[in-house]
């Protein structure tokens, strides 16, 4: 049964999502509200699901353990002060805790992993390699140095930092060509991968193509014929 | 053709209907998806790069293949689960699932389904592989994972079964006992949060498939060493699925991929020659 019904669900979700690209209409607006509740509740139930696992398995062996649980439950419910004037210092605190784990756990490393290791990456031998790795190091130090000049902003881009300037320029607008591309590929991808879920069931494509379709060209067209009989 | 009429063309080619784009892309992707033109599909560097990442896989090695993807994502980053799942059940590779997602656990499952490993790869759950399931504590997560994989992961996704009760689990405690990282990854977190958790940490060979889109987030990493190869995007899924011997949904999409490519290239093209035009008319522009 539900096999059946599936392919229908999802002609008639992603038609309607798509219609959006005619214009604001009902349909997109039941599609968005309906993704966006599935979404959350299938958010909430693997989480709770998680939780769960976690009494089951870890902390109601014993019952130091249980009390620790129901302590780190009750700060957890103090999100929800975010709801109260009066008491919205509250929700303060589990955001504070959350806050402080996460930037304690990730600057532990992040000055290596993402500042250290970066720039030691970029002290490249400029002539080792084959001809094309000699060019490409030489670009990554030529490009590396003039962006990392253009960003200071202490001298006024004359003279000779007027040459880094633009040299840094080029390679940021070439860095966000790439980008460019890239997210056309990611898109376009999305859309083909959607178009041939479309294709494995025509009947419902065809059927939500032309119920969808039809009635934003009908409400347009009965707009237009209200538009024409108020002026005359 | 007087000035006028030259003029509103340009004009017009600069204001098309959004809709006119749109209908046009339907064209461009149905048309090839319909009817496949088979357009010539080549192997570049990074895909060769990851195969022989994966493939040089030592026997008896322990790999997690983390799936922190989104359903949104799948159409980019399914084929390259499927197939890489695909290339270290042909190993002899013990594989743990895991997922930083809650998407990916279901589609880990999914992909467990596809493949079949016990009756294609003679593989045996709990002992060759197996999937841990999902933990929604994102960076906190990986490093509770890294520290002890029962706190991150009690319950296996499939049999809802203690993990410590798998064979494949002996002698597996956190990150140490692990040999290389996987991850398919749709964002964060991803790459920066495993790199920081467990690639500078513990220094473990880590490899990613990507969307097209991070490509940029990426290669820095990469350029660094702290990512020893990835795939990103369609094109490189549809690659890999070439070495691996196994052209599956990737390649199905390649017409299409470049049909719409050449779509857009064109509308760039339009849309920069009327500004131009437009603009020496005007003789206005810096």
């Amino acid at each position: 049964m539900l096999e059946a019904i599936g392919p229908w669900l999802t002609a008639f979700f992603l038609l309607s999502i798509f219609s959006f690209t005619y214009k604001e209409n009902p349909w997109f607006r039941f599609a968005e509200a309906t993704y966006l509740g599935v979404a959350v509740a299938y958010s909430i139930g693997f989480d709770l699901d998680w939780l769960l696992n976690q009494w089951n398995t870890i902390w109601s062996v014993t019952g130091t353990k249980i009390l620790l649980f129901a302590f780190a439950l009750l700060i957890g419910l103090l999100f929800y002060f975010r709801f109260s004037k009066k008491y919205f210092y509250l929700y303060r605190i589990p955001l504070s805790i959350g806050v402080g784990t996460y930037i304690g756990l990730s600057l532990r490393t992040m000055v290596f992993a993402q500042f250290l290791t970066q720039i030691k990456a970029t002290f490249i031998p400029l002539a080792a390699g084959t001809p094309l790795d000699i060019f490409n190091n030489i670009l990554i130090f030529v490009m590396v140095v003039c962006v990392l000049i253009y960003f200071y902003f202490t001298a006024e881009h004359t003279g000779p930092l007027k040459y880094t300037a633009k040299i840094a320029r080029y390679t940021m607008m070439a860095g966000f060509g790439s980008a460019y591309g890239n997210t056309v590929m990611t898109r376009m991808t999305l859309f083909i991968g959607q178009a041939r879920n479309l294709l494995k069931h025509p009947p419902s494509f065809a059927t939500f193509g032309i119920l969808i379709l039809g009635s934003l060209l009908l409400r347009d067209y009965m707009a237009k014929q209200k538009q024409v009989a108020v002026k005359d | 053709m007087t000035k006028a009429s030259s003029e509103g063309i340009w004009e017009k080619l600069q204001s098309i209907d959004s809709r006119v784009i749109y209908l046009l892309m339907w064209v461009v992707v149905l048309w090839p998806l319909m009817s496949p033109i088979n357009l010539p599909v080549g192997v570049g560097r990074q895909s060769k790069e990851y195969f022989e990442w994966v493939d040089s896989i030592p026997d008896g090695s322990k790999v997690v293949f983390s799936y922190d993807l989104s359903f949104a994502g799948l159409p980019e980053l399914g084929p390259m689960s499927v197939a890489t799942f695909h290339h270290l059940l042909e190993k002899d590779v013990k594989i743990y699932l895991c997922a930083y997602w809650n998407s990916g656990a279901d589609i880990a499952q999914d992909d467990i389904e596809l493949l079949k490993p016990e009756e294609n790869y003679g593989k045996v759950y709990g002992v060759d592989y197996i999937h841990m399931g999902y933990n929604p504590r994102g960076e906190t997560g990986m490093t509770q994972f890294a520290a002890d994989v029962y706190k991150a992961f009690p319950n296996d996704f499939v049999n809802n079964r203690p993990l410590d009760t798998y064979e494949i689990m002996e002698g597996v405690h956190g990150a140490e006992d692990f040999d290389y990282l996987i991850s398919i990854e749709s964002g964060t977190p991803g790459s920066p949060e495993w790199v920081r958790q467990w690639i500078e940490p513990y220094g473990i060979p880590f490899s990613i498939g990507a969307l097209g889109v991070s490509v940029p987030g990426v290669a820095p990493y990469y350029n660094a060493g702290q990512i020893k190869s990835f795939i990103a995007g369609l094109r490189s899924a549809a690659e890999y699925e070439m070495l691996i011997g196994r052209p599956d949904v990737a390649m199905a999409q390649q017409d299409p991929l470049s049909t719409t490519h050449i779509l857009v290239i064109a509308f760039v093209a339009i849309g920069n020659i009327a500004y131009f035009c437009t603009r020496s008319k005007k003789g206005g522009g810096s």
